[in-house]
């Protein structure tokens, strides 16, 4: 049989160049295709964030006493630099006048002066940037890999051993606070048994570059990293679980297996893509959950990031820099969601051809 | 002539939590090369799971009790999983009653029947993705150029089971496995899907298993019938001497059913009583609580299946026993 079929289409060169063809004139259609869907979903986060600006805009304006104050903060300033800031922000102008050049004021990332910290809000948010994604793409990326794979074996052979195994540690691991779980872990893995350092991103005898510096840094990783991922893990573990078992009875799984499919060309190929898309929704629209997590989870470790700053300016009542921390985030958080629908589309082409 | 398929004595139940389902008993069941074949019989009474006994893609508590399944000089009950899987899409292909839902949604229609030619022969991706469309054009469709790139979700129920057709010939299988292809579809449709079958048997020579309820086209494409009873065949014939000569009370009545015109079902339900349920079947003859002709022998004995008359079929009645 399978001789029969290589001989009598093997030596076709037509058929092969005509079908070679057609494929990459497809692609060019699909192609296409993508980049207008992804250039309207990056069309569809223009007015998002001119919502999040205006509500920003809202906040200064309904501070209160003068506006001027939730621009300033609390702390003692000279009147010249208070005039100077009225009218900078152009405070006396109508309110719509206002609201332009505070729009362009954003637009070239001017976020104030932060008189806790004297320097500019921008600069100082910009600075803890990497620590907080290094901390958070660490614990994303390593928790939604384990829980995509823990979810596979296990929603393979549902009520298995594995499964609940499984499924008992991410009970428990969902079930446990993050501010708790983090000191215990502390406790036990910091204090108890000094494996791991207590507070901090990196030692300060650590040399300042080189393979040294890494080192260092991922010591102090492995700690916030493992309690920031675990509820992430236990949360896409679960879904993964569940949406593979709701695949793998689904018809199409029965096609491949009767085309000759081996078990793990149907997981792989076949199941996990169709099982993935909504863990790819969850994961993305986790991003913002994970952000306001990251002010536990630095606070607790000591993690010099976002997070961290975000306790500070709030203990500080630093008005400017919570401002400036809501507009960044809130930028980092559409941009999730929009990389998040762009990717779906990369593995669930039905989109495109809305 | 050789047969492609050849079933022997076959008992297949599952293990359910409620309890043993007997989904296939004894079963006996011929395909001969080229020969298309009807396997016919109402709702829940076993044509599925011998269908997926073949393939073997059985649920998991689905146990083989006795009996062999020849296919190509292997016993496919005992044959190891990786035999099995040169087995499925390479010497048998099989196609199902839902075309909407048997593709999948992700990937374009020409990958998936390439994938088919790749698990099957040494073809890299250029030559499995010519003979891909070599397969759709062989299934009658036109702008195959086009079509393999589409997405199931663009395509009609009835390309859609062209397209699942393809996958299953792809490989040029000795035996095309149909479990109901055209249920789903509406009736235009129907038509044209199995005169495409029928011509498909005719060009690559694939014998064709037709599992459905519909006797008119067992009568206008098969040449034999085996008409299965609550995990049993009952019945076992040519389709002239079937539709001229039904023996078993069971086809008589299948048959008297079917031509009531007003009555004309997806299903046989227009026999009188309940189907029976495979978990707890009758004891005896298992059509006897609605057979019209039952007798003494027939609510403790089983008959079995022995030829009847002068003809060649073979029949389960305790009736056929009593004539000789
Ligand atoms: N997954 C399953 N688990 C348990 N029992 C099942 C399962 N699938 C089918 N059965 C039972 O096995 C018996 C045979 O079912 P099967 O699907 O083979 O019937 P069928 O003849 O194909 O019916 P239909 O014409 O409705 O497709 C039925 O009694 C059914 O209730
Ligand atoms: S054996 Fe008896 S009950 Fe069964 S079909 Fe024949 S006559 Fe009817
Ligand atoms: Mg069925």
């Amino acid at each position: 049989m399978v001789e029969a079929t290589s001989k009598a289409n093997g030596g076709d060169a037509v058929a092969t160049d005509v079908a070679a063809a057609g494929k990459a004139r497809a692609k060019r259609g699909i192609r296409f295709r993508y980049a207008r869907y992804v250039a309207r979903r990056l069309l569809q986060a223009v007015p998002i964030i001119v919502v999040i600006v205006l509500i920003n805009f809202t906040l200064i304006q309904a501070a209160p006493g003068d506006p001027v104050y939730a621009l300033i903060g609390q702390m003692e300033t000279t009147p010249e630099y208070i005039a100077q800031v009225r009218e900078e922000f152009g405070l006396d102008e109508p309110l719509p006048q206002q609201f332009l050049s505070y729009i362009a004021k954003i637009a070239t990332f001017d976020l104030g002066y932060s008189f806790r910290f004297r320097q500019d809000v921008s600069g100082l948010i910009f600075e803890r940037v990497p620590a907080t994604f290094l901390l958070m793409g660490t614990a994303l990326v390593i928790s939604s890999l384990l829980g995509i794979g823990l979810g596979v074996i296990a929603g393979r052979r549902p009520f298995g051993w594995t499964d609940n195994a499984a499924t008992i540690f991410a009970l428990a691991g969902f079930s446990m606070p993050v501010f708790w779980l983090g000191q215990l872990v502390l406790l036990v893995f910091a204090l108890k048994l000094p494996w791991f350092p207590v507070q901090g991103m990196v030692s300060l005898r650590a040399p300042s570059h080189g393979w040294g510096y890494i080192a260092s840094v991922l010591h102090h990783l492995v700690l916030p990293a493992t309690v920031y991922g675990i509820y992430h893990l236990t949360l896409i573990f679960r879904m993964t679980r569940i949406k593979m078992m709701d695949v793998l009875v689904q018809d199409f799984i029965t096609t491949a297996r009767s085309k000759g499919a081996g078990e793990r060309r149907v997981l792989f190929v076949h199941a996990l893509p169709n099982a993935i898309l909504p863990v790819i929704t969850v994961i993305g629209y986790n991003f913002g959950f994970m952000l306001a997590g990251s002010v536990l989870v630095e606070t607790v470790f000591g993690w010099p990031g976002l997070g961290r700053l975000m306790y500070e300016a709030i203990n500080a009542r630093d008005y400017p820099l919570l401002l400036g921390l809501f507009v960044v985030i809130s930028l980092f958080v559409i941009i999730a969601n929009v990389l998040t629908d762009i990717i779906y589309a990369l593995i669930d082409p039905r989109i495109l051809y809305r | 002539m050789t047969d492609v398929l050849r079933i022997d004595d076959l008992t297949m139940h599952l293990e359910t939590e409620l309890g043993t389902v007997r989904a296939v008993e004894n079963l006996s069941l011929r395909v001969d090369e080229g020969e298309a074949v009807a396997l016919v019989g109402e709702s829940g009474c076993g044509k599925s799971m011998t269908a997926l006994s073949i393939m073997r893609l059985l649920p998991p508590y689905a146990r083989f009790r006795s009996g062999s399944i020849r296919v190509a000089g292997k016993d496919l009950v005992t044959a190891p999983e990786r035999a099995m899987r040169q087995i499925r899409g390479g010497t048998i292909g099989m196609i199902f009653q839902d075309p909407l839902t048997f593709l999948n949604p992700l990937r374009q229609v020409g990958e998936q029947i390439a994938e088919a030619v790749r698990l099957h022969t040494g073809a890299g991706r250029v030559e499995a993705d010519a003979q891909a469309l070599e397969a759709l054009r062989r299934v009658r469709i036109a702008d195959a150029e086009n079509v393999v790139h589409n997405y199931p979700h663009q395509l009609s129920g009835g390309m859609r089971q062209r397209v699942l057709i393809a996958i299953a010939v792809a490989c040029r299988p000795s035996l095309l496995i149909c479990d109901e292809p055209t249920t789903a579809l509406d009736v235009t449709i129907q038509a044209q899907i199995m005169e495409l079958i029928d011509n498909l048997r005719h060009e690559l020579g694939t014998a064709v298993l037709l599992i459905t309820h519909d006797l008119g086209l067992v009568a206008q494409y098969c040449s034999r019938v085996y008409v299965m009873y609550a995990g049993q065949v009952v019945e076992d014939a040519g389709v002239r001497e079937i539709f001229q000569h039904p023996r078993h009370p069971y086809t008589q009545a299948l048959l008297q059913s079917s031509l009531r015109p007003d009555r004309v079902s997806e299903d046989f339900a227009v026999i009188d009583g309940q189907p029976p349920q495979l978990l707890a079947p009758p004891p005896g003859c298992r059509f006897h609580p609605r057979c019209p002709r039952v007798f003494d022998p027939c609510p403790s004995a089983m008959p079995g299946l022995d030829r009847a008359g002068e003809g060649r079929a073979m029949v389960r009645c305790h009736l056929e026993e009593a004539h000789q």
